[in-house]
């Protein structure tokens, strides 16, 4: 049996919240006040704990709405599965079956506010509409596990009134008191030990005489004798603890070898301890364990230790432990499989187990060690830039900065994808649960239609490349194989990228499946090369078909007009200047890596490099102007350009960081720019897009 | 007497929760806000339709926003089914829940005698553990102790009871004592019936010689039956209607109606008119004058079901109780008000709601019985009723007649089944208990599975266990205490049955187990545990399975053309709201409705013609008969018809005149 389903209503900050848990290991992670511990705090109250803290519902459990009254009323409810036949026993009264005839238990703690301080409770099971109270067995079957956090391991694990250690070790089976034959009950053996001990503790100290005449039991009995009342006959006596079983049990603590055991040690025997509980407390019981705040005591190393070994415990018997955690720490966060976690923002609550996002459960497989690099990144930020390469990475910080939205301000993080295959990453943030995950995300990524000089050029690339086929609908009409004719004209000079896109437009208009086999006919002489006259019309269509494929819900493309990222800062004419500049160091520094000396001023900043007089031809205007050659606008941006695509090429990431450098020497004339320019306009979006800055409703 | 004040906006507040239209007791001085209003004693006499429980559930939403008092005190709400009370809870949802926990008192007048006063008592005498206030095991244990002579009883008294109590068997189970005062009891013949006199059977051919028994014999044999009685109660064994003479002795040796009207000081009473002479008087007693009483009722509605004589005890007239009327009904149009008003009993009349646009009632004239249901169909076909949906409870359509069981001594004579073959009448509750094992094992109505859970199947096992270990063990446990002495002293045994339980549920559920393998299995699993059951005991050999009762309902629904309707008795549809209504002549001791309302010389009684009502000089029988048509004919929101045999009614000599003016519409076959 696990808990399947908590659903609280008008608790805490939350109006309404469902939680699906699965069994074994889920991890709620959520900044500070995202309710991860209203969410534990509910299942106390439900459930109660095996260590009977006191928990009471008290006024302020209850909502209050935003500028309303604060609410009467509150229910927490829990749906529980996955019984085993003798575990269902012992809910037969409540229990009912689910539309898969699988047995199902639901409990229902309701509590109502009187007069705003008195509180009446009442907790009840059974199908909606059908449920009666549940008594005292049955709620103890499904008592919690619970470490609190920030725990006094100290008081509670070393001996005394308040050790939680005699508690635990009480509740097992071992230490419960049996009844003899003769119908009393029996001493247990450590009851005997100790009797034993005290005997002859008792009869060393009879021999230890510090007076030389009594011993020392009989010097601290006449000074007694001398203090107490008349009539009074109790004597002293010296012993390790009474031979009572609880007693005894009370004395006892928990070390780690020498008595040198610092917080965190005594942080990780107490979790030990509980976890005994899992296992042993009585037959049948839900073995949950809720356990708040992992990180509190314990260092980042330790954590992960005891991640692991959770999430160990946790499958074993086919996940029959179940835990809940909560941690604010993104470390662990960052430990655990993405399907363990549930994120915690806002006023909900995000399962990112598969079925709950956009991803397929293939891809959860094949984005796995990007997920795990990665999803740390995801769990507080306000907003995610996703981006496809190296250069992206280093302008768009830049460019916020520029534009005065410095990202971490935003609590804006920007994940680098490396490939676009990796894209489909967005469809994390992208829910199925018909819930809406406040994390906008923009993903920059580019057009990718080369220029079409690329496709002219033979000076310097060897292989001569075909230009790409796309496709142009031209006929009014489409025939199908038993000659019935379907009206096109409406699609006629449409254009498409792909033969999908294509498939897919025509199906919607036609409506009819049967026509798929002789579009394949009709695809060959709707084929089109590329070129300089058409090829404004492709790059708008395949602009439309990646936004099409990629803005859902909170994610949003936005893409470049023309190829890369670099192409258009070269065919920008306000940017291809300082470009140009860029690529041209960045060729220099490709060839030797100690030219960035040059580019250091003498207070360790960025500047250019100064021009060598004796050789004005080197000059970096020069070599600029060198670069771009002549010709149209095209030919320009081509010759700037080309170093990326030649065999020679340098470095991508090197040239955004001088292209970076040039545009923060003069911030105040390129925010101005960079506001207006054509090339970089989409990357200013995504940026204000991702900061919750743009006009738009997301 | 307990003062409240709401303000406008609690009540508005409280209509949009339960989904009224906010405004619906705005004006301060109409009837049902009046009622709203008024916190002590009180008659509220309403009409069918008038939404009375709507006002009941205002008030009492009202009343949880002030719960609990300070003083701990709780307010008591009482009806008289438990079906009853599922629907005020059903139509609080969980609004109101603080209503239906303690210090409140929500349930049966029934349960509140059985809880508060009669087990109380008895248990302060220290008979018997178990308690069972059960009668089928009444009616056995009356039998048991009428086998043999009591000890130490009179051999000739106990002939002499034997005699009578078999040629009486009505009054052998029906005995009742009643508490006068002190120790001053008497014997009825019923539990508000005369008091038990006892005579020997006369022969048929009577004799000269025929003595009766001397007064002395009928005396010592009175003497019998009270020791009898007080011999099975001693057993813990109970009639339902016992526990009223419990409560009445429980009243009168304790203080218990000072802390009862300190716990209530606030009762309500739904269905009032239902109140029968001993509830009545149960709670003049348990509670003193300061607990303020609200009664809601309708008195035209006050119809016993199979007890004839019964009267209502509730006096709407009564003495220091203000009096307030809901005169106009929602349900229905002034068309059907006019028309039903000539059997209205009660003073005032009933309006119609104006905005109503129900249709003219009809009377359908049939040759045969079964084309009344044709020409019922007809008429729901003509107006497109079966198109709206329907969001009631109630069925849509409904054929409705006053008797329903059959008397297979008079096969001829008219009666539900005559229009509806297949109507068979049975409790309205899916059977908890059976006459034999196997019936524990069969599969339930997978509705009342849906809306109960495993419990209802973990309830029938536990029943069956104890029944089949009080035959096996010769005891008389209740379910309760035979559980409770297991967790004292043999719980690893309950954990075994639950276990054993849950497979058999499964088993039935989702396996297709079949009810005597079940069977089979249960009684493998009792003698593993070490007992032995008896082989030749019929509880435990017969194989018939007994129905749950759920066959019932789909034979009660004729399917014609499209169109279900429910057949029912009149008893069975009290308070229910219908949207077309057929009532049918049934014939109670050879009369029907037609022979009272159209036959009759008399032209006061002619009430289907629009006549005022003239009381004749022979009433009792007419004056019931009128009650149970106007609860039949004040059902439907839409369309009334009542059918009649074309032979017996006088429409089609009627003169054209006297029709024109006539408030039905008259169609024939």
């Amino acid at each position: 049996m696990f808990l399947r389903n908590l659903n609280l209503t008008n608790f805490r900050k939350f109006k309404e919240l469902s939680v699906e848990f699965q069994h074994g290991l889920n991890v709620l992670v959520g900044e500070n006040d995202s309710g991860k511990t209203a969410i534990i705090d509910a299942i106390r109250h439900l459930l109660n704990t095996k260590s009977f803290e006191n928990v009471r519902l008290e006024p302020r459990d209850f909502h209050r709405p935003e500028g309303a009254q604060q609410t009467d009323s509150l229910i927490i409810e829990a749906i529980f599965s996955g019984f085993e036949d003798a575990e269902a026993a012992s809910f037969i009264e409540w229990g009912y079956f689910d539309g898969n005839k699988a047995f199902e238990l639901r409990v229902v703690l309701t509590a109502k506010l009187i007069n705003g301080n008195r509180i009446i409770r009442d907790i009840k099971a059974g199908p909606k509409n059908g449920e009666t109270a549940l008594d005292g067995n049955a709620k103890e079957l499904l008592q919690v596990t619970y470490l609190k956090p920030l725990r006094d391991a100290e008081v509670e694990m070393t001996p005394g009134y308040r050790s939680r250690l005699a508690e635990i070790l009480q509740s097992l089976k071992d230490f419960r008191k049996k009844m003899g034959e003769d119908g009393k009950p029996e001493a247990h053996k450590l009851e005997a030990i100790v009797a034993t001990a005290n005997k002859e503790i008792e009869e060393y100290l009879r021999n230890v005489k510090p007076d030389g005449d009594n011993n020392l039991i009989d010097s601290i009995n006449t000074h007694i004798e001398a203090f107490r009342q008349e009539g009074d006959t109790r004597k002293a006596s010296i012993k390790i603890a009474d031979s009572e079983l609880h007693k005894i049990l009370r004395t006892l603590g928990l070390e780690l070898e020498e008595n040198s055991s610092g917080l965190g040690t005594l942080n990780k025997l107490f979790m030990a301890a509980e976890l005994l509980h899992l296992n042993t407390d009585p037959y049948n019981s839900i073995r949950l364990c809720l356990i708040e705040e992992l990180e509190a005591h314990l260092h980042p190393q330790a954590q992960l230790r005891v991640i692991d070994h959770l999430k160990k415990i946790s499958e074993i018997e086919d996940g029959k432990n179940q835990f809940i955690l909560t941690t604010h720490s993104t470390t662990i966060g960052a430990s655990i499989p993405l399907k363990n976690l549930i994120i915690c923002r806002g006023s909900d609550v995000f399962p990112m187990s598969p079925g709950n996002t956009g991803l397929a459960l293939g891809d959860y497989k094949f984005l796995q060690r990007f997920l795990d690099a990665t999803k740390a990144n995801l769990f507080f930020a306000r907003g995610v830039i996703l981006v496809e390469g190296d250069a992206e990475n280093i302008l768009i910080p830049t460019i916020a900065e520029i534009i005065d939205m410095p990202l971490h301000k935003y609590g804006v993080s920007i994940v680098n994808v490396g490939s676009t295959a990796f894209l489909r990453y967005a469809k994390i943030f992208q829910r199925t649960d018909e819930k809406s995950l406040d994390i906008r995300v923009s993903v920059v990524t580019d057009l990718d239609i080369r220029a079409f000089e690329y496709y002219v050029d033979t000076t310097e690339i060897q292989n001569k490349h075909t230009p790409p086929t796309f496709y142009q609908i031209k006929d009014d009409f489409i025939t199908d194989r038993t000659g019935e004719k379907y009206d096109t004209s409406n699609l006629r000079g449409m254009t498409f990228t792909n033969q999908d896109d294509l498939k897919r437009t025509i199906k919607s208009v036609i409506n009819f499946y049967g026509i798929v086999k002789s579009i394949e006919d009709k695809i060959k002489d709707w084929s089109i090369k590329l070129n300089p006259s058409n090829i404004d019309e492709i790059r708008i269509e395949k602009e439309r078909s990646i936004e099409a494929n990629i803005t859902n819900q909170n994610v949003k493309a936005f893409v470049n007009d023309k190829w890369t990222l670099e192409y258009d800062l070269a065919f920008d004419s306000d940017l291809q200047n300082s470009f140009a500049q860029a690529v041209v160091i960045a060729k220099k520094i490709k060839s030797s890596e100690l030219y960035f000396e040059n580019l250091i001023d003498a207070e360790g900043n960025f500047a250019l490099p100064p021009d060598d007089s004796e050789r004005p031809e080197d000059s970096l205007s020069n070599q600029v102007e060198k670069l771009k050659g002549e010709g149209s606008p095209e030919a320009i941006a081509y010759n700037i350009f080309k170093p990326f695509i030649s065999n020679d090429s340098p470095s991508k990431a090197v040239t955004a960081q001088i292209f970076s450098e040039l545009l923060l020497k003069d911030r105040v004339k390129n925010r101005g720019i960079l506001e207006q320019s054509k090339s970089l306009k989409y990357i200013v979006n995504a940026i204000k897009y991702a900061c919750n800055e743009d006009d738009s409703d997301a | 007497m307990p003062k409240f004040e709401f303000t406008d906006d609690e009540i508005r507040a409280a209509c949009t929760e339960l989904g009224l239209p906010q405004d619906s007791f705005d004006d301060k001085v109409s009837e049902r806000r009046k009622i709203i209003d008024y916190w002590g004693n009180a008659n509220i006499v309403a009409c069918p339709g008038s939404g009375k429980t709507t006002v009941l559930l205002v008030k009492l939403l009202l009343l949880s926003k002030r719960i609990p008092f300070e003083d701990g005190s709780g307010i008591c709400v009482l009806t008289h089914t438990n079906v009853a009370i599922e629907e005020i809870r059903h139509r609080l949802g969980n609004k109101a829940d603080i209503l239906f926990e303690h210090p409140n008192f929500f349930g049966t007048i029934q349960n509140f005698a059985n809880k508060y006063l009669a087990m109380p008592y008895y248990k302060g005498l220290n008979f018997s553990k178990s308690i069972a206030f059960d009668e089928r095991k009444y009616i056995s244990a009356i039998d048991n102790n009428l086998k043999f002579c009591l000890k130490g009883g009179n051999p000739e008294t106990f002939n002499v009871v034997k005699h009578w109590t078999s040629a009486n068997k009505v009054k052998r189970y029906g005995y009742r004592l009643n508490h006068i005062k002190d120790n001053e009891i008497e014997i009825r013949e019923s539990i508000n019936g005369k008091p038990l006199t006892i005579c020997k059977l006369k022969p048929k051919n009577l004799k000269k010689d025929y003595i009766d028994y001397s007064a002395q014999d009928k005396q010592l044999a009175l003497q019998y039956l009270k020791a009898v009685k007080f011999k099975i109660m001693k057993s813990g064994i109970f009639h339902y209607d016992d526990a009223y003479y419990l409560a009445s002795r429980a009243i009168e040796t304790h203080s218990l109606p000072k802390l009862l009207t300190n716990r209530f000081p606030l009762i309500f009473i739904d269905e009032a008119q239902d109140t029968q002479a001993h509830q009545m008087q149960l709670l003049d007693s348990a509670f003193k004058k300061t607990s303020s009483k609200i009664f809601f009722g309708d008195l035209d509605q006050a119809i016993f079901n199979g007890l004839s004589g019964e009267k209502t005890a509730w006096d709407a007239e009564r003495k220091g109780f203000k009096k307030l009327l809901i005169s106009d009904s929602k349900r229905f149009g002034p068309l059907i008000a006019e028309c039903i008003n000539p059997f209205k009993r009660e003073k005032f009349e009933i309006k119609g709601d104006e905005e109503n646009s129900a249709l003219k009632p009809s009377i359908l004239l049939y040759n045969t019985p079964s084309e009344a249901v044709d020409l019922f169909i007809d008429q729901i076909k003509t107006h497109r009723l079966d198109i709206p949906s329907w969001s009631k409870q109630a069925a849509k359509f409904n054929l409705v007649g006053y008797i329903g069981k059959e008397d297979a001594s008079k096969p001829e004579k008219s009666i539900i089944s005559s229009y509806a073959p297949n109507y068979s009448k049975s409790n309205q509750q899916p059977k908890f208990h059976f006459d034999n094992l196997v019936s524990y094992f069969q599969k339930r109505p997978s509705s009342e599975i849906d809306s109960k859970g495993t419990r209802i199947y973990y309830e029938l096992f536990s029943n069956a266990l104890t029944e089949t270990l009080n035959i096996a063990q010769g005891s008389n446990h209740s379910r309760a205490t035979l559980f409770s002495q297991f967790k004292d002293q043999n719980p690893e045994f309950l954990v075994q049955f639950r276990q054993a339980s849950f497979i058999w549920i499964k088993g039935i559920e989702q396996e297709g187990l079949f009810p005597n393998t079940a069977k089979l299995e249960f009684l493998n699993f009792l003698s593993k545990s070490g007992y032995t059951i008896p082989r030749h005991n019929s509880f435990i050999t017969d194989n018939v399975i007994k129905p749950v009762d759920e066959l019932r309902q789909d034979s009660n629904i004729i399917v014609k053309d499209g169109i279900e309707i429910k057949a029912g008795t009149i008893h069975s549809v009290k308070g229910e709201t219908h949207m077309a209504t057929m009532l049918v002549e049934t014939e109670n001791h050879g009369v029907g409705e037609s022979d009272y309302f159209w036959n009759k010389n008399d032209d006061g009684t002619k009430l289907f013609c629009g006549n005022t009502y003239e009381r004749p000089k022979s009433y009792k029988l007419l004056e019931k008969v009128m009650k149970t048509t106007y609860v039949a004919m004040s059902r439907p929101t839409h369309l009334l018809c009542v059918a009649v045999p074309k032979a017996k009614a006088g429409c089609p000599t009627c003169p054209p005149d006297k029709k024109a003016k006539f408030n039905w519409n008259i169609i024939e076959s």
